[in-house]
C-alpha cells in the first residue's frame, strides 16, 4: 500500500485541487485500505483496490459537500455526440510550450466525469480495463470520456478566456 | 484505417491500447499521410504534458504523511501511548 502512497496522493491533488485536502483524502485512504485488508483480493489488485477507495472517499466528500451548498456537484453535463469532434487541429499553439502549472489548472477545471479517467491513465498509469474497474463504467465509456477528456483539456489550454465551469 | 478515423483511435494508440493489427495500420496510416502524422505529434505532445504533470509531485513529507497515515486517528488515541505510536 505504501509504496502507492505518492501516486495516491498525486491524484488526490488533482481531483480535489488543494494540498490539505489532498493529504486528509490520501490519509483516509490509507487508513481504511488497512481496515479493511481483508477484503484484497490478491496483492496484485492493490493499486487498483487503493484508487478505488480514494475515489469512493473523495465522491462521498463532494456529495457532502454539494448537499451543504446546496447545488449538484456529481452530475456533471456530458459533451454531445460529435461536440468534442469540432477541433480541426488548426493554427493551435505549440502544444508541448505549455506551462505545467497551466495544464493543472485546466485540468482542475475539467469537469470531474473527465478528469477521473484523465487522472487515473496519467497519474496513476492504469490501463482502460484497470480505469473500468475504478470508475465502474464501461470500456467503452472510458474510451469516450478520455477522448473527450483530452479534447476539452486542449480547447481551456487554447483558449483559457473561455473559461466558464467552476468544479468541485 | 482512413484518416477520418485517426482522430478517433489516435487516444488508444498513444495509450498502448490498440490492437496490434490496429497499431499497424495507423503506423501505416502515419507513415502515409501528413496531416495525421501532424494529428500524431499534436496529441503526443499533449499527453506528454499530461504524464509530466502527473508526475510533477510527490506526497509532502513522504515519510510523515505514511507515518500520519499508519497512526490511529486523531481522537482515538490510546490513552497513554506517546504521539505517533502506530
Amino acid at each position: 500500500m505504501l509504496v502507492h502512497l505518492d501516486d495516491l496522493y498525486r491524484a488526490a491533488l488533482r481531483l480535489t485541487g488543494n494540498a490539505s485536502e489532498a493529504e486528509d483524502l490520501t490519509q483516509d485512504t490509507c487508513l481504511r485500505a488497512f481496515e479493511r485488508l481483508d477484503q484484497l483480493r490478491s496483492p496484485g489488485a492493490a493499486r487498483v483496490w487503493a484508487f478505488t477507495i480514494l475515489r469512493s472517499i473523495f465522491l462521498r466528500r463532494i456529495e457532502r459537500q454539494s448537499r451543504t451548498a446546496g447545488v449538484d456537484v456529481i452530475d456533471w453535463p456530458l459533451l454531445e455526440a460529435g461536440e468534442v469532434l469540432q477541433d480541426t487541429y488548426e493554427a493551435l499553439r505549440p502544444i508541448q510550450d505549455t506551462p505545467l502549472g497551466e495544464v493543472r489548472e485546466a485540468l482542475r477545471r475539467l469537469p470531474l466525469p473527465y478528469r477521473e479517467p484523465l487522472v487515473l491513465a496519467h497519474v496513476g498509469d492504469f490501463s482502460y480495463k484497470e480505469i473500468s474497474e475504478i470508475l465502474a463504467i464501461p470500456l467503452g465509456t472510458v474510451m469516450s470520456r478520455l477522448f473527450g477528456a483530452r479534447r476539452l483539456l486542449r480547447s481551456e489550454l487554447r483558449e483559457p478566456a473561455r473559461r466558464t465551469r467552476s468544479t468541485p | 484505417m482512413t484518416c477520418k478515423e485517426v482522430p478517433r483511435v489516435i487516444d488508444a494508440y498513444l495509450d498502448g491500447e490498440l490492437s496490434v493489427a490496429a497499431t499497424l495500420q495507423a503506423h501505416e496510416c502515419f507513415a502515409a499521410c501528413e496531416n495525421c502524422r501532424r494529428i500524431l505529434e499534436s496529441e503526443a505532445a499533449l499527453h506528454g504534458l499530461l504524464v509530466q504533470e502527473g508526475r510533477a509531485e510527490a506526497a509532502p513529507e513522504g515519510s510523515a504523511l505514511t507515518f500520519s497515515a499508519l497512526s490511529p486517528r486523531r481522537g482515538r488515541r490510546e490513552p497513554g501511548l506517546p504521539v505517533g505510536w502506530p
